[in-house]
């Protein structure tokens, strides 16, 4: 057999190994820089684009931990109440105890949510969408309690100075949230592409029987991807309360959650796990925030905003759809 | 070549009998042509076998004539009338019937609506008639001799049953074509007996009937033709009399077949690796004992449900033993999961490839890859340039067909998923590796590789344990056999005096002289 294996025509290498679900996003991308810049003469500005980056670094954060709980096939409804959870336990701390206590205290707030979406995930073998949404109520009510159902103003000075750094500072020239996006996106790409616990949850994402037969711990596995998306959510939640220097108990019930789910499907990562990455959720938040910048640019409507971000993420995903059935 | 030598498939003058006939067909896959212009024809009322390697083309050309991939170029006819269907639905109203190897039932749904799937009988109100429907499914399992009812959930049946679902679904769209992939892959001796009267009778009935095996005792008694593909191309099609098993196999190769098997001893003083004492499961298996020595290979073999698999998977972890003990180089053991078994030295390599043995949406390489990773492991994480070359070495050693390591697995054949499902255990230290059914779906000059290779493993001194219903298998790789029957160990025999009808009598009644 292996005589007339070389008969055919077989490449023996593939062509390249530049992901080519990226090209879709990439390509909407480039069409919609061009598109705007010939329509509005304020959207090519390093003042615009830079405002554009800076306000998309907290989606950034949360859809890049997002990824996780997509990659292996769940996800995580729980994100936007982390965010208000620790909002209100970092400005309760602050209140007393200042800064560094506050800014421990919410973070470890929000990662024992993460970890705890992870145990029941994980351990109890509930299923993702159950936990992470019944955690959405109970963290969304535990952060009303919190702060007693108000938002808290009045932080102490210095301390406030500090924390507004991390939500709208400056490290030299580069904006500190974006600095701070643009790490945590790094590390969830090194995870995922280059360290044995990201082909973990790949191969859960695309098989779990497989994972499990071949010796993988995948309620470890498991925990470690509610842990990867309650923390990111926990530094989102950090840098948005750092930016509006208070405690607000709704400062995640908005549609932070959705525009993270939605920036990743938009990216190309496959809702039944397995298939896609980090880099391709980056591109799915920028075509979020710039298509919604441009439209703002163009005075349109945010409701119609809303109906085109919503057609975007069913367009993406079709043509995901069409590009794999296509061989 | 040898087309020339057959005039009935010739160009031009169909015979009249011709149901249908597929002329020069041509299909390409990125990297791969999967045809290179197969000829191929059924008559009405025969068994027609269809043979090949894995790879060889056989499914990509069933796929085709079922509608659920495209053609690009060729011809098929359908009782002399060209057709090209644009999906399924259409080839299956035009009369084709397509039994897939992994059968294609929902297993959540009764019988009888899986029958009448898509194409459910409906009230002049527009609702789904239950009652009709299980009158006419009664009548289609009656056909096929299935006496289960109708409202049983497809879940709940075994195999052999599904199988029956299966043609019975066929016979309901009156099919004029009967495609069968594999079909007696998953079925005992007794089961797959009654599916090859079935099919006669089904022939008899004026249905043409395609039959696709790797198993040749099967072909001879219950085919008319046999047309082998190679290498995407016709390697000719021979009247069943006219043509005997080594051609078969030459002919499906490309070569005779060589039966090296390097000479193996195993000396009485090798140490026992695995030692098994009365292990029980309730309602699988119950007071199993036996022991494997380093260099051994020692085979299971039985009915289907006749526990080997449940006891497989008790040994890896993934079940829990009621009673028992097992013992690894003398010391006890009890894995509670996969990954204590594999750290114990244990590898399993499981019967349901697509299912356990190897994640599909993953390229070669990393599937390969998957139980060493902290292998590789460097300073910037896992070394992917190292993963790639680790799975080309075993890709040329286990002559694995992909075109890369980085192909998706699941676009392999099915041969090749199962080599890379061998691939992945080769590399690991495991002592002891178990297989369950090694070959099954896998071509001849695939099986005679893998068989090659586990004698490998054995002359490295691990220890194999196999669980096989193929009886060709069970008397042609092992040291030894153990038949099982009803949970039990029944008999042992050792190869060099065993025979296939005294294991016959202990799997199917419990007693060998």
């Amino acid at each position: 057999m292996s005589a007339t294996a070389t008969s055919g025509s077989t490449p023996m290498r593939s062509p390249s190994r530049i992901d080519p679900a990226l090209f879709g996003p990439s390509l909407a991308l480039l069409l919609m820089f061009i598109i705007y810049s010939i329509a509005s003469p304020h959207f090519l500005t390093a003042q615009n684009i830079t405002n554009v980056l800076v306000q998309s670094a907290p989606v950034l954060i949360l859809a890049a931990g997002q990824t996780f709980a997509l990659l292996m096939g769940g996800l995580d409804l729980s994100q936007g109440s982390i965010i208000s959870l620790v909002s209100v336990v970092t400005a309760t701390v602050m209140m007393k105890y200042g800064i560094a206590p506050a800014a421990a205290a919410g973070l470890a707030s929000g990662i024992a949510v993460g970890i705890l979406n992870g145990l029941l995930v994980g351990r109890a073998r509930i299923q993702p969408f159950i936990v992470t949404l019944g955690m959405l109520y109970m963290i969304a009510g535990a952060a009303l309690v919190v702060s007693e159902g108000s938002t808290i103003f009045g932080l102490p000075s210095p301390d406030v100075d500090i924390f507004f750094w991390f939500g709208g500072g400056y490290l030299g020239p580069l904006p500190v949230p974006l600095v701070i996006a643009v790490i945590l996106v790094g590390i969830a790409w090194l995870i995922l592409a280059r360290t044995p616990t990201g082909r973990h949850i790949y191969a859960i994402g695309s098989n779990e029987q497989v994972a499990v037969m071949s010796g993988i711990d995948v309620g470890r596995t498991k925990i470690f991807i509610y842990f990867m998306s309650g923390a990111f959510a926990a530094i989102a939640g950090f840098l948005l309360s750092g930016r509006v220097i208070s405690g607000q108990p709704l400062l995640g019930s908005g549609d932070l959650l959705l525009q993270s789910i939605g920036a990743v499907i938009i990216g190309g990562t496959s809702i039944f796990g397995g298939r896609g990455g980090v880099l391709r959720t980056v591109l799915g938040v920028l075509v979020i925030a710039f298509m919604v910048n441009g439209l703002n640019l163009l005075a349109i409507s945010t409701f119609t905003q809303q109906v085109i971000v919503g057609a975007i993420i069913i367009l993406s995903a079709w043509a995901n759809a069409l590009r794999r059935g296509g061989r | 070549m040898n087309a020339l030598l057959h005039p009935e498939i010739a160009p031009g003058g169909a015979p009249p009998d011709e149901v249908l006939a597929v002329r020069g067909l041509f299909k390409s896959f990125p990297g791969v042509v999967a045809l290179a212009g197969v000829d191929f024809s059924v008559r009405r009322g025969e068994v027609h076998a269809l043979l090949g390697a894995n790879g060889a083309g056989k499914s990509t050309m069933i796929k085709i004539i079922a509608g659920l991939y495209q053609r690009d170029a060729g011809e098929i006819r359908l009782g002399g009338e060209p057709v090209s269907f644009a999906g399924t639905a259409a080839a299956i109203d035009a009369g084709i019937s397509v039994i897939y190897q992994d059968f294609a039932l929902v297993p959540d749904l009764s019988v009888a609506d899986n029958i009448f799937l898509g194409r459910e009988k409906k009230s002049s109100l527009g609702f789904v008639d239950a009652r009709t429907m299980h009158a006419e499914a009664r009548r289609l399992l009656d056909m096929v001799g299935a006496a289960f009812p109708t409202a049983t959930l497809v879940a709940d049946l075994g195999p052999g049953q599904r199988q029956l679902v299966e043609i019975a679904k066929a016979l309901r769209s009156r099919a004029k074509v009967l495609i069968l992939d594999e079909p007696t892959a998953s079925l005992s001796h007794g089961e797959s007996e009654r599916l090859f009267a079935l099919v006669r009778k089904l022939a008899e009935s004026g249905v043409g009937i395609v039959y696709v095996s790797h198993r040749l005792e099967e072909i001879a008694p219950l085919v008319n033709r046999v047309t082998i593909l190679r290498d995407g191309e016709s390697a000719g099609t021979y009247e069943a009399s006219e043509i005997d098993r080594a051609r078969i196999i030459a002919l499906i190769t490309g070569h005779e077949r060589s039966s090296t098997r390097e000479h193996r001893d195993v000396p009485a003083s090798a140490p026992v690796a695995i030692e098994v004492k009365g292990l029980a499961r309730a309602d699988e298996f119950e007071d199993v004992s036996f022991s494997v020595r380093r260099g051994e290979i020692l085979v299971m073999t039985g009915l289907v449900g006749a526990g080997r698999t449940e006891l497989l998977e008790t040994l890896f972890g993934l079940r829990r033993a009621d009673a028992g003990e097992v013992l690894l180089d003398g010391r006890p053991v009890a894995p509670a999961t996969p990954r204590e078994a594999i750290s114990a030295g244990l590898a399993l390599i499981p019967e349901d490839r697509r299912g356990q043995g190897i994640a599909v949406g993953l390229p070669v390489y990393e599937n390969i890859a998957l139980p060493i990773l902290g292998r590789f492991v460097s300073g910037l994480g896992l070394a992917i340039g190292r993963e790639i070359a680790h799975a080309r070495e075993l890709i040329d050693r286990l002559n694995i067909r992909t075109p890369d390591p980085r192909t998706l697995a699941g676009a392999l054949s099915g041969g090749n998923q199962q080599k890379v499902a061998l691939a992945k255990w080769l590399s690991t230290d495991a002592a002891i590796l178990m297989f369950d059914e090694p070959t099954q779906g896998v071509d001849v000059g695939a099986k005679d590789e893998i068989y090659a290779l586990i004698n490998r493993l054995a002359l490295q001194g691990r220890a194999i344990l196999i669980v096989s219903s193929d009886l060709e298998e069970v008397l042609a790789v092992g040291d030894r056999i153990l038949a099982m029957r009803e949970g039990r160990i029944v008999a042992e025999f050792d190869t060099k005096t065993a025979s296939a009808s005294r294991i016959v009598e202990a799997i199917t009644h419990g007693q060998s002289s």
